[in-house]
């Protein structure tokens, strides 16, 4: 899940590499609308979803992460 | 243009008949334009009826050379707003429209003569804090544009507006610093109080084409607009249908968003089944005679299709008034009505319904700095 996580939030936030597991969300330029962005993409690629509320949660892909555990 | 003819494409819509009741009152000639047989305004002799389907090409251009002005109410504007101001433009006649969704986001390639942002939003959202500007600063430091609430629109309206919201000139999270469009942050886990709804709301940061126009022409330093939601469902709700819009066409998203409408209907009946209430919430901060001072009005709206109809109305009246305040391009309706339409809107609303546009007290000022949290 975290490897799809880096992946996902590569793309739509358009980093030029993967993030670490510890980088915020929002430090990384994220918003509202790109966590929505994310949530799309990844009931796309795991069937599994999130709110956009969880990102003010759970800002790290780690703390994300633990969602799905 | 004393003796003009207004066609109204639309004109059994919401917006379009409340419209068309203001210009016939007001001794315009209209034409009305519609897909159905049904009679309307046969009381008025200024009216004529035409059954026109948009989407023959011969029947539209026909209607249009009835007519020097079209107001184009046609819903859903994401299928109908070019293909009806090309057929103006075209033509030579003159465009006016509520909204602004199918206009390039650079406006300054807009052929023809077009009067668009004529509506509520935008229109009456650019047209209050301008006038509130005018009237009571000399110069604007920050302006603060708040709106929200259930305005009881049409599916087709809601389609539009969420494929309007969707697309590349609205930035959200954002506000706009000394003209340009900077990150806004805001914390839409928490809710606050506010002087305009008995609810305790969540602040969504937005920019639009419009916000930027207002705050040029206010001068503001520091222009933010916010929309307000009840409650984080409904807020998730919306920005899934607007990431809908991101990553499909068009027309397939219009489908996927009214589904999705329907459904949402279904599973929660308090939603879309509020009487329609909607507001405006204006803050301003600036200089008069030299001393600074910050002001706040608020507007409720009973009826937005008929507030909405009116202004659009009003923006016509405007034009046949004084037409050389129109020039080649994109005009914006908020520019072009009088200040003293503010003090007239009183007159033109029902007894159920109500807007109010005053002073604040300072207890009751929202704090721009609690909501947003800038990173």
């Amino acid at each position: 899940m975290k490897d799809t996580l880096k992946e996902i939030w590569k793309e739509i936030l358009e980093l030029d590499e993967l993030p670490s597991e510890d980088e915020s969300f929002f430090d990384l330029g994220g918003n509202s609308f790109s966590a929505a962005q994310v949530i799309a993409e990844l009931e796309d690629r795991t069937g599994k979803t999130a709110e956009v509320s969880d990102f003010y949660e759970r800002e790290t892909i780690a703390q994300f992460a633990e969602l799905f555990d | 243009m004393k003796n003009s003819i207004v066609g109204i494409l639309g004109c059994g819509g919401y917006i379009g008949s409340n419209a068309a009741e203001k210009l016939l009152k007001n001794g315009v000639q209209v034409i009305g334009g519609q897909r159905s047989d049904k009679n309307m305004f046969e009381e008025y002799e200024n009216f004529s009826r035409r059954k026109i389907d948009v989407n023959v090409k011969a029947e539209l251009d026909a209607f249009i050379s009835e007519c020097d002005i079209v107001i184009n109410c046609v819903s859903p504007s994401h299928v109908y707003g070019k293909l009806v101001r090309d057929a103006v433009i075209s033509a030579g006649k003159i465009l006016v429209d509520p909204s602004d969704a199918s206009y390039e986001k650079d406006r300054s390639s807009t052929e023809g003569i077009c009067v668009a942002s004529a509506g509520y939003i935008p229109g009456l959202s650019e047209y209050l804090p301008y006038v509130a500007a005018k009237r009571d600063f000399d110069t604007i430091e920050r302006s603060v544009v708040y709106q929200g609430g259930f305005d009881g629109c049409s599916a087709g309206s809601f389609v539009d507006m969420i494929i309007g919201a969707g697309n590349e000139d609205f930035c959200g999270d954002a506000y706009i610093s000394k003209g340009n469009i900077a990150p806004l942050g805001s914390d839409i886990r928490k809710t606050h109080a506010t002087p305009f709804s008995d609810k305790k709301v969540i602040f969504k940061p937005l920019i639009t084409c419009d916000s930027r126009k207002l705050a040029e022409v206010l001068g503001s330093n520091e222009h933010y607009f916010f929309c307000t939601y009840d409650d984080m469902a409904t807020l998730s709700f919306f920005m899934k249908l607007l990431v809908d819009v991101t990553r499909h066409s068009k027309e397939e998203a219009a489908v996927m968003i009214e589904n999705k409408l329907n459904e949402r209907i279904k599973t929660n009946k308090e939603f879309g089944s509020q009487t329609p209430l909607a507001f405006l919430y204006l803050e301003l901060t600036g200089l008069k005679n030299g001393i600074r001072k910050a002001e706040a009005y608020k507007v409720c709206l009973r009826n937005v299709n008929r507030v909405c109809g009116y202004f659009l109305a009003e923006t016509v009246l405007a034009v046949l008034r004084d037409p050389s305040k129109l020039h080649d391009g994109f005009n914006y309706g908020f520019e072009l009505v009088d200040s003293s339409y503010e003090k007239r809107i009183l007159d033109e609303i029902g007894d159920d319904e109500y807007i109010r546009l005053e002073d604040i007290a300072d207890a009751d000022r929202l704090c721009i700095e609690e909501i947003t949290n800038k990173r």
